[in-house]
């Protein structure tokens, strides 16, 4: 350990790492059950700022009463392509309107009463209401009410345990570099997804839980389909909202229609794409030498439509769907690029498909339990790893709103779990060897003789997880040429340098995103067909014979570990046709 | 890379910016009592740290120019 570095040590019940909207869930959810624990959040961002809520969607999906069947069918049909847990799904179907009840009664304002809310889609019973982005706040001041500690500017690095059971965590304070331990009786892990810092807007997850919740042996599944991608604006890097209606390639065509591709590859069937199908669309014309891709903005009617104005802000919104925070947060960014930004004020807009990413894969059961003893989570960290929305990025996939909800509802469910759990238990102490090991390993690169700035490790990896021919649009020697360059990043993670402890977490991004990319490539490999969002040029067909199984990884003493767990379709009320 | 301008003379030292850059951008200088952009490398260009100023004291001045990984083909295009 660097000299010149204190250790702060916390005693808690329920830790939740991330305070999030998922995070912060989960810390008045056990609070309100159980007020005599102790419960204590953790993030690096501050409370009513952190995580990914408040960064320009708002949006929240709901099922109708009555529709709640109708849509898990509909769902497991079109979007989960057979690949998702029907009774986690059955359970969110059935849950959300309950989860809209408590979460109201958490301070939290939704702009939309449910009655008027908007539908969603054409044919699903599947509805939108809003919040606004200050959401947080409103959610942080409630927590403060109740009593729940926070600790802000504080990276979480890895889960400390006492044998197999996790019994807290370890990290380090962000201004200062002391380390920060957190015993406690159970841990929900709350801080979000992988995202691969590639878009602006959703560089909030770094797979910093995920990473650690693999090595304390939890397992992951489904970390093929970590490849969400919209439509950007490319010198902006701003989602191109309604662009992919209007692309054009660099001859004057007209490449928004999806009557060119295969038909396994149409995989938009009356719900919201977002960009998968696009991409591959754009992918092609490029590769065939028709690019750059082109928004045409004279026919892009979605900015200042009823739908652009009051659900994306697109326009000014009506005054029932107002959101003073939104409107401001989406005015300042097209403002500035419209005043500042060469190319975005133009007929013709240059736009790619840029891979945000939403990877999700921390296993999950029905109770929110990872299977290690004493660890939970909650929110975007297990969206896939639950696999309630099957073969698909999640959140949003093809679900928009979901994201939100799925984050309520899950840490509700995780808070009872943990409360369950940490009202059973007794205290243990970590390992002391343990935590001197994680301490080694945590500083090791803290002005070590390393020369490569994290900064420069970042670009190489998003130049490995943005082309579209590598993460979008799959093929095995594409796939093994993308692992093989991952792998070479991994044996150079030693000479990464920090100078601070602001860098040191930036490492830990590092490490925790080369983790993140040898799990999606290794499982998009494994996966041998096209499902749902995964898509193989060289397997074009959903195979239901040998694929109708989930993918999980799991470490075996440095090893990662690849084995195929069958979907219990046969007690499932929907099958493949 | 992007940058931050900060309006000293409107700049009435709430702290709000800080605590709205959750990605650890701005730290605060205690000494002046003002925000610095400390590690601009790592702004996503959010601007919370704008919207949630009470008097349009701090601005994000976004760099443009600044490159995207290749979208199509690794290298290429």
């Amino acid at each position: 350990m660097p000299q010149g570095l204190d250790t702060q040590v916390y005693e808690t019940d329920i830790l939740v790492v991330g305070h999030g909207i998922a995070g912060l869930a989960a810390a008045i959810s056990a609070k309100e059950n159980q007020p005599s624990l102790r419960v204590t959040t953790v993030d690096k961002g501050c409370v009513g700022y952190a995580g990914k809520a408040n960064k320009g969607g708002g949006h929240v999906a709901f099922i109708p009463e009555g529709g709640e069947e109708q849509y898990v069918e509909y769902h497991t049909r079109n979007l989960g392509d057979y690949l998702n847990d029907q009774d986690m799904l059955r359970i969110y179907a059935n849950s959300t309107l309950k989860t809209l009840g408590r979460w109201e009664s958490w301070g939290v304002k939704f702009i939309i009463p449910r009655e008027r809310a908007l539908n969603a889609h054409p044919i699903i019973p599947w509805k939108i209401t809003l919040v606004d982005l200050d959401v947080m706040v409103q959610m942080g001041r409630y927590a403060r009410e109740l009593g729940i500690k926070s600790v802000e500017k504080t990276t979480i690095i890895d889960l400390l345990r006492k044998g197999d059971r996790v019994v807290g965590a370890i990290g380090f304070d962000l201004i200062t570099g002391n380390t920060i331990i957190f015993k406690a009786k159970a841990v929900i892990m709350a801080n979000g997804n992988q995202n691969w810092g590639i878009v602006p807007m959703w560089s909030s997850g770094r797979g910093d839980g995920i990473a650690a919740a693999y090595r304390a042996g939890a397992k992951m599944r489904n970390a093929e389909f970590g490849s969400f991608i919209q439509i950007v604006h490319k010198d902006s890097k701003t989602v191109s909202y309604g662009a992919e209606d209007c692309l054009y390639n660099a001859q004057g065509e007209n490449v928004s229609t999806r009557a060119n591709l295969e038909e396994n590859l149409r995989t938009v069937v009356g719900g919201v794409d977002l960009g998968g199908s696009q991409s591959v669309l754009m992918y092609l014309e490029v590769r065939d030498g028709k690019g750059p891709i082109y928004e045409k903005v004279e026919e892009n009617k979605l900015p200042g439509s009823f739908i652009g104005r009051n659900l994306c802000c697109q326009g000014t919104a009506d005054p029932p769907f107002y959101r003073p925070w939104a409107q401001k947060f989406w005015d300042r960014l097209n403002a500035k690029n419209r005043a500042q930004c060469p190319g975005f004020d133009v007929p013709l807009r240059e736009s790619v498909p840029a891979v945000v990413g939403e990877m999700s894969p921390l296993y999950v059961d029905h109770n929110m339990y990872t299977g290690v003893p004493g660890l939970y989570a909650a929110g975007d960290i297990c969206a896939n790893g639950s696999a309630w929305s099957g073969a698909v990025p999640t959140p949003p996939g093809r679900n928009r709103g979901s994201g939100l909800m799925h984050a309520v509802l899950t840490a509700i469910i995780a808070a009872k779990s943990a409360c369950e759990y940490a009202a059973a238990v007794s205290w243990e102490d970590p390992e002391p060897d343990q935590i001197d090991a994680l301490r080694q390993r945590m500083y090791a690169n803290l002005n070590n003789r390393g020369a490569i700035r994290p900064t420069d490790m970042k670009w190489q990896i998003q130049n490995i997880m943005q082309p579209v021919a590598y993460t979008g649009y799959k093929r095995e020697d594409r796939l093994q040429e993308a692992l093989g360059k991952v792998l070479e990043l991994k044996g150079m993670l030693p000479d990464l340098v920090a100078r601070d402890p602001h860098e040191l977490a930036s490492v830990h991004e590092c490490i925790n995103t080369v983790l993140c990319a040898e799990m999606f490539f290794r499982a998009s490999l494994a996966r041998k067909e096209s499902r749902g969002w995964h898509l193989r040029e060289d397997y074009p067909h959903r195979d239901d014979k040998n694929f109708l199984k989930w993918i999980v990884i799991k470490d075996n003493n440095g090893e990662m570990e690849l084995s195929l767990e069958d979907v219990p379709i046969e007690r499932y009320k929907y099958k493949p046709e | 890379m992007n940058t931050i301008v900060v309006d000293r003379e409107k700049c009435v030292g709430c702290k709000l910016c800080y605590r709205a850059c959750w990605r650890d951008v701005i730290r605060w200088d205690e000494k002046e009592n003002v925000p610095r952009g400390v590690y601009m490398e790592d702004c996503a260009e959010c601007n919370w740290c704008e919207i949630i100023c009470p008097h349009e004291a701090i601005t994000v001045k976004i760099d443009y120019s600044r490159p995207f990984p290749s979208p199509y083909i690794p290298g290429k295009n």
